[in-house]
């Protein structure tokens, strides 16, 4: 029996740089404001942490289940099951579509975009669209279709 | 990058796990610096054991291939290209080796002899 499964992990260094600028600014600011030394470094720990988990998209997909993730943490990752995508398809993204802008607006929109690129988009049974920066999307598509295939049959 | 296990392989489930990290640093799918998803997130996509997926990060390590660090989960080490392509050339030999009735301290002073001649 063969088992496949395919991950990948994203990192955008950009959101990592702004994040520790945007840091030394912040932490710079409130140090010139009077601030109190714990002040600080908690300003720049809340920045620097925010950015590294804004920074990281994690996607592993098997015949059965989909994990996603934003950020580094292995708490924060969400499972679906693979019967519960509609549809599924790749896309490449723009710089202006990685922040929201120029795509279709829908109620329910999870996007995990964090490089322009190729993109894993996939739509769910309740009509939750979501989009998942990877590297190799035709990969976690063949897996999905594998899945969703086996499921028919099992109908 | 994809995983591909066969549990009919008389090959262990860790061992394999290994083999496809060392495929893919070789074939250039995962770079140096690129992370590995957790032992556990592996482990359940690959419906295998979670320690099955840490023993084959831990081998990986001890190879040099991977780096482990603390709150940044697994990494590719950044001299692991090298280090993975001749780790595949060297088990393919050693599993030559053996079906030919060499024993591995016989091939290496084979390769010492061959590196003597050559330098």
């Amino acid at each position: 029996m063969n088992r496949k499964a395919y991950t990948s992990t994203v990192v955008a260094p950009i959101h990592v740089a702004i994040g520790s600028v945007l840091a030394v600014l912040v932490g710079t600011f409130v140090f010139a404001r009077g601030g109190r030394i714990w002040l600080v470094a908690l300003s720049v720990v809340l920045i620097a942490v925010s950015a590294v988990y804004l920074s990281t998209v994690r996607l592993g997909v098997n015949a059965e289940q989909i994990i996603v993730s934003q950020g580094p943490f292995v708490l924060s990752a969400r499972v679906m099951d693979v019967s519960s995508v509609v549809e599924a398809t790749r896309v490449d993204v723009g710089w202006a579509q990685v922040f929201g802008i120029g795509v279709p607006w829908h109620w329910r929109t999870s996007r995990l975009t964090v490089r322009p690129g190729p993109t894993l988009s996939l739509r769910l049974v309740g009509g939750e669209r979501i989009s998942i920066s990877t590297s190799d999307p035709g990969a976690a598509l063949r897996l999905l279709d594998t899945g969703r295939k086996h499921d028919d049959q099992q109908q | 990058m994809l995983w591909n296990l066969d549990s009919r392989s008389s090959s262990p489930l860790h061992e394999q796990i290994a083999a496809n990290v060392r495929r893919a640093i070789a074939d250039g799918v995962l770079e140096p610096g690129e992370r590995l998803p957790p032992a556990g997130e592996l482990a359940a996509l690959l419906q295998v054991n979670a320690n099955t997926a840490l023993a084959a990060y831990r081998r990986l390590r001890t190879e040099g291939i991977l780096e482990f660090r603390r709150g940044r989960g697994v990494r590719v080490r950044a001299d692991s290209q090298a280090l993975s392509s001749v780790t595949i050339v060297v088990r393919e030999l050693l599993e030559l080796g053996r079906k030919q009735g060499y024993t591995a301290s016989e091939l290496a002073q084979l390769v010492a002899a061959f590196g003597a001649k050559q330098s």
